[in-house]
């Protein structure tokens, strides 16, 4: 809890406007990862990654059950700045835990439509529907760009880097 | 892979899916065990963890609650029933866990992780048996269905007593059982199914995978994967370990249909 309690705990106040039920979301997605440890495969990805698929997946089926997509809340539950402060340490150990670098690169290497709209449905948290209205693109691009923007990264977050070789 | 898994698994990653879509991704993974169901997941959660956000600690109340939950989850009597976590394990998945050589080494450090959860020198709150909690669960809960186990034509389930209590609006349920033939998990496993009123009755909600250890009285918990909007019937099956994604519903144990 002490390793993944605030990584646990961001992404429930991020996903869940409610504080109440960012707590019982919180509470069930340690239960579940008790439940789940034997599912853990480290040859698959990290363990906080897994910790991270389980806990979006939970948030996810939440937000869906109550007909509304997660969506950043900087109403009450924004932290305060000394909440910020005193986070900040732990965000750049997260931020450390995956290859952030590399995932930029990633990134990078979509098209701006494409990286555009996997970044609001992922990290913001937006349906095909929202972010289509945000970026006023036609909802069948939305959807196209964000599927195969996705698939997009899994092949190029899977190529083994290369070392760089002088010439 | 199919065009259509692919779309579905990314979909699932980034913005979830509704039942229908749900079922129809169930149905593609069922007739393609090679493929890795989280790995768009995976790729999803990278991205968002590499995003610059603040990190909040657990509120100290939180945490405590959360502690009392993991010293429950430890305490809990080995010959109890062992609920598989809900999840889309294919057949065989849990054969091919054990045979990885990483598992043992993941197996070791998360079983670390896990004691490390509960300090030695934090005071853990005096927990609730798993009886208590399924008797406080009645009391609170306002909509539990309380439905008497029925055979369900397998020999496994015959002469078994018992029911299922269930809140639809809690999302919370457990099994009673008592006389349920105990089954070797190297063999077989019981599986739980949920019917839902919101779906179709080709695609109940897997209630989680589970062990009868003993003759006597057992308390299993339900672990649906899914929402469940209004349950209509609840179906155990006997199955390969490790569960499966769609039953043949050759092997039912018992059975409890929710009246009305």
């Amino acid at each position: 809890m002490d390793r993944y309690g605030g990584l646990v705990w961001s992404l429930c106040r991020r996903m869940l406007p409610d504080s109440a039920e960012a707590e019982d979301a919180a509470q069930e997605i340690f239960t579940e990862l008790w439940q789940s440890a034997k599912r853990f495969d480290a040859s698959k990805g990290s363990e906080v990654t897994f910790v991270a698929v389980l806990a979006r997946r939970r948030l996810i089926d939440r937000a869906r059950r109550r007909e509304r997509r997660p969506q950043i809340d900087a109403g009450p539950n924004a932290p305060s700045l000394e909440q910020q402060s005193d986070g900040g340490r732990a965000a750049d150990q997260l931020h450390a835990s995956v290859d952030a670098e590399r995932v930029g690169r990633a990134l990078a290497a979509l098209a701006e439509d494409q990286r555009q709209v996997v970044t609001l449905c992922i990290v913001e948290g937006l349906s095909h529907g929202q972010a289509a209205e945000r970026t006023g693109l036609p909802l069948g691009t939305v959807k196209s760009h964000a599927r195969r923007g996705l698939i997009r990264l899994r092949e190029l977050l899977e190529t083994p880097v290369r070392p760089e070789v002088a010439t | 892979m199919s065009e259509r898994l692919l779309e579905l698994l990314a979909d699932e990653a980034m913005v979830g899916l509704d039942a229908e879509e749900r079922a129809e991704l169930d149905a593609l993974l069922a007739a393609s065990p090679e493929t890795d169901p989280d790995g768009l997941a995976r790729v999803a959660a990278q991205i968002d963890l590499a995003a610059p956000a603040s990190v909040e600690e657990l509120p100290d109340a939180l945490r405590a609650r959360i502690e009392a939950d993991a010293a429950s989850f430890l305490s809990a009597p080995a010959d109890a029933p062992t609920a598989r976590p809900p999840g889309r394990a294919a057949p065989g998945a849990q054969r091919r866990w054990l045979a990885s050589a990483g598992w043992l080494a993941a197996a070791a450090g998360w079983s670390l992780w896990l004691l490390q959860t509960v300090p030695a020198t934090t005071p853990v709150p005096e927990t609730p048996s798993l009886a208590e909690r399924v008797a406080q669960f009645e009391r609170e809960a306002g909509d539990v269905v309380r439905v008497a186990w029925s055979p369900g034509g397998d020999a496994t389930g015959e002469g078994t007593a018992g029911d299922v209590v269930w809140s639809d609006s809690r999302q919370e349920g457990y099994m009673r059982f008592q006389g349920l033939e105990a089954n070797d998990p190297t063999r077989e496993q019981y599986q739980l199914w949920i019917f839902d009123a919101a779906r179709n009755e080709a695609h109940p909600v897997d209630g989680g995978v589970f062990d009868v250890s003993t003759d006597g009285s057992v308390i299993v918990p339900i672990q649906a994967h899914l929402p469940v909007e209004r349950a209509t019937l609840f179906a155990v099956t006997v199955e390969p370990p490790g569960g499966v994604v769609v039953s043949t519903r050759e092997r039912i144990a018992v059975l409890a249909a929710v009246e009305g």
